[in-house]
């Protein structure tokens, strides 16, 4: 299969790469979000834990 | 194997499991996504019907298995959640719901992309369209509702009784391309039987949906671990665990 017949899908080329362009987009997006997600609830984690040893 | 289970109820031992599993999960799931997208791009012959449109199976069926998969994972943590009291079954509920509602938008964008040359439409009121669309709203309902809540134990007792009874939706979806008269069609490998899709067609979507589940795996240690730190706000394992982190 030449790289002309992979992009042209047999025509239905716009549809089948929006497709995996998408599906590609939430499979990063989700990663980042949830790493995103635990990065914030550690910082916080450590400023608590931080303030608790510094009153104690 | 229930001692397991109750040490794994625990948030500390939770927290470090899921920390330790995530990269064998993520890692594994990147390299069945590479696999399964050669197969169905490259390897997968052409369908003699729906020619090579119908590659788009191969990332369509796996969002949309998963986002009816993850809503019983949701509703099946939430009930143990309830009847047995484990802060931690709700917190996987909690974390669950983001990923899911995800792939069910993927799995009907997909849909529609897929709709379009296929039936015409990008979209039609079907059975099919319309449940998944539904299972949409109970993600966000679910969610929207958590989110109403102050108090934490209070949120899990009310996001849990909408997710057990949402889960009501999820054979009407599966089941709906066979109950009723759908645009959608039917299955092609949940008739363990006689698959109908041969095997050089198959193979990529079975890898796909296996590197989907443990995408999904991977990306619930994150939120799960995220979702316990909110929770376990003055504990005293923290400072050991987030140093290790």
């Amino acid at each position: 299969m030449s790289l002309k017949e992979m992009l042209d899908m047999g025509d239905y080329g716009v549809y089948v790469w929006s497709c995996y362009g998408l599906t590609l987009a939430v499979l990063v997006l989700n990663v980042w979000l949830a790493k995103r997600s635990l990065a914030e609830q550690q910082r916080h984690a450590r400023r608590r834990t931080q303030m608790n040893s510094e009153q104690s | 194997m229930w001692l397991w289970f109750h040490k794994l109820s625990s948030p500390p031992y939770a927290y470090r499991t899921a920390g330790l599993m995530r990269p064998w999960l993520f890692w594994s799931a990147v390299l069945l996504l590479i696999a399964g997208t050669v197969g169905g791009l490259v390897l997968a012959p052409e369908d003699y019907q729906q020619k090579d449109a119908f590659r788009i199976i191969y990332v369509h069926v796996p969002s949309a298995s998963l986002s009816l998969m993850i809503y019983t994972v949701m509703a099946v943590a939430a009930g143990v959640g309830m009847i047995w009291r484990i802060k931690l079954a709700h917190a996987v509920a909690a974390a669950a719901a983001p990923i899911g509602a995800w792939f069910t938008v993927a799995t009907l964008v997909t849909g529609s992309i897929y709709g379009r040359p296929m039936w015409g439409t990008w979209w039609e009121w079907d059975p099919r369209l319309t449940s998944e669309l539904i299972l949409l709203f109970l993600y966000l309902g679910y969610m929207a509702l958590r989110a109403s809540f102050d108090d934490t134990q209070r949120a899990d007792r009310a996001s849990a009784i909408l997710a057990i009874v949402g889960v009501v939706n999820v054979p009407i979806v599966k089941y709906s391309v066979v109950w009723w008269n759908s645009l959608h069609q039917g299955p092609s490998i949940s008739k363990l039987a006689a698959p109908s899709i041969v095997g050089s067609m198959l193979w990529p979507l079975l890898v796909m949906m296996l590197a989907f589940m443990l995408y999904f795996g991977a990306v619930l240690c994150d939120r799960l671990r995220a979702e316990i730190l909110r929770r376990e706000r003055n504990a005293s394992w923290l400072g050991q665990s987030l140093s290790q982190s």
